[in-house]
């Protein structure tokens, strides 16, 4: 590796290393403790998305690619398939319409407005999800424009899925339930007994912080509390699969699945309610 | 004769962009997704790219290029911003100090040497990032630093023949 103007180290490398080292510290305590970084990490993430698009390139001719050698007796059986689905679906759309109608009846005569607002709903579509297998980090297709912010809570048509994350033009970040960074206060819907959900950063979560005193067993359903008002009360978060008693322990060792098809579902829902924050979620 | 010094200048200015180019190149590359876990045991092309020019052009400290790549990476990897431009920039100093000395060693010598400094950014990604507190578990990841030193010879032969032909110096 031949070099004509190979020199050794001067002072001035050294300064610079400890001066990079320095504001590297500094960048990490403030995007950590505030919120400052937001605005910038919006701009540098809008700003390497031709980036992004040009990695998700060779994923995506491979996709295209295995789609067009599809033969034509699977797409038959596949469209049989959807016919029946939309068949059934018709029929559980007009069942759910009038269960809707009769939940507003009620509602109103218990004088209590609708949780969800339908008109604060927005509807959109995973494109992609995290380079590391170790984040549980979807991408969906809202960004600013669609007036998505941080903090908004994500759902799919089984319950939470997550929180917006980060936000940039065109596209958002969602944090899934199940990412070891997300913590949601949740209650058990048969006892009322209240704990943590905390994802293990695979395909479960761990319900923390539930005395042993308090009566909880597998199949219990978990939904939020609205405790921290973040997200609305009410919203399924994850089903009871397991329960352990560890000796010493004053908490019971819960593990749950996640009710929302967070491996699955390409539609997810984003309640559009007012600005929420997000101090408690950190990459 | 100030002329055709300034038009060599502007000559090496120019294909310095093919080391950032390359470099650029690593940070799309480590962006695809991989859908098996055992992906993870490739590792990160950006630092080795970074590594090969520190050693190859002598005459420049790559400090600023590690924190600017760091900084890029971060963005990418929803780490906390700062994060890899540290693990870059503490990745890169060492090897200032000891390129000089890895010249007259063989090419097998720096590919063991590569796979030491990677295992040591494993290390740093480890202690450094939560969220990789995890992936620690998995032996895979530790296996980058291996194929790492594994992948160095080929990684070494493509950038060599890439600076030649653009008199990068």
């Amino acid at each position: 590796m031949p070099s004509p103007q190979a020199r050794s180290l001067t002072s001035y490398d050294h300064w610079q290393f400890v001066a990079a080292c320095a504001l590297s510290l500094i960048l990490m305590v403030i995007d950590e403790q505030t919120q400052l970084m937001m605005q910038s990490r919006m701009v540098l993430s809008t700003l390497i998305q031709p980036l992004e698009w040009l990695a998700r390139l060779p994923e995506n001719w491979i996709g295209q690619s295995n789609q067009a050698l599809t033969d034509r007796a699977t797409l038959t059986a596949e469209a049989d398939k959807l016919r029946l689905q939309v068949l059934l679906l018709s029929q559980q759309l007009q069942a759910s319409e009038q269960i809707n109608q009769e939940n507003d009846r009620l509602r109103m005569l218990l004088g209590v407005a609708s949780r969800v607002n339908q008109s604060k709903l927005m509807v959109g579509l995973i494109v992609d999800h995290s380079p590391d297998p170790f984040r549980q980090i979807v991408r969906i297709n809202k960004g600013t424009k669609d007036n998505i912010r941080n903090g908004m809570p994500v759902m799919d048509a089984h319950g939470l899925m997550g929180q917006v994350l980060s936000v940039n033009f065109n596209e958002s970040d969602v944090l899934l339930v199940s990412d070891i960074a997300m913590k949601i206060p949740v209650r058990v819907v048969r006892t009322g007994a209240r704990g943590i959900v905390q994802g293990d950063g695979n395909t479960e979560l761990n319900l923390k912080f539930l005395p042993t005193t308090s009566n909880i067993r597998e199949g219990d359903v978990l939904e939020t509390s609205g405790l921290d008002g973040r997200y609305p009360s009410g919203i399924p978060v994850a089903e009871v699969v397991n329960v352990k008693s560890q000796a010493g322990s004053v908490f019971w060792q819960v593990s749950a699945q996640p009710v929302a098809k967070i491996g699955s579902s390409r539609e997810v829902l984003l309640l559009m309610g007012k600005p929420l924050a997000v101090e408690s979620v950190t990459p | 004769m100030k002329t055709l010094r300034w038009l060599a200048s502007q000559h090496q200015s120019h294909n310095r962009w093919l080391v950032l180019m390359t470099l650029l190149f690593g940070v799309l590359f480590d962006s695809i997704s991989w859908s098996s876990s055992w992906g993870i045991a490739f590792p990160d092309l950006t630092p080795l790219i970074l590594l090969y020019w520190v050693m190859a052009l002598a005459n420049s400290n790559f400090l600023l290029t590690a924190f600017f790549f760091g900084i890029l990476h971060d963005v990418l990897y929803h780490t906390g911003l700062g994060t890899y431009a540290l693990i870059y920039c503490l990745l890169v100093y060492p090897m200032l100090h000891v390129r000089l000395q890895l010249r007259n060693k063989t090419l097998l010598q720096i590919s063991l040497f590569i796979g030491v400094w990677m295992l040591a950014h494993q290390l740093l990604v480890w202690l450094i990032t939560p969220a990789n507190h995890l992936a620690g578990q998995n032996i895979a990841f530790w296996l980058a630093a291996l194929v790492s030193a594994l992948l160095w010879p080929l990684i070494f032969m493509i950038l060599r023949t890439l600076r030649r032909n653009a008199h990068i110096r």
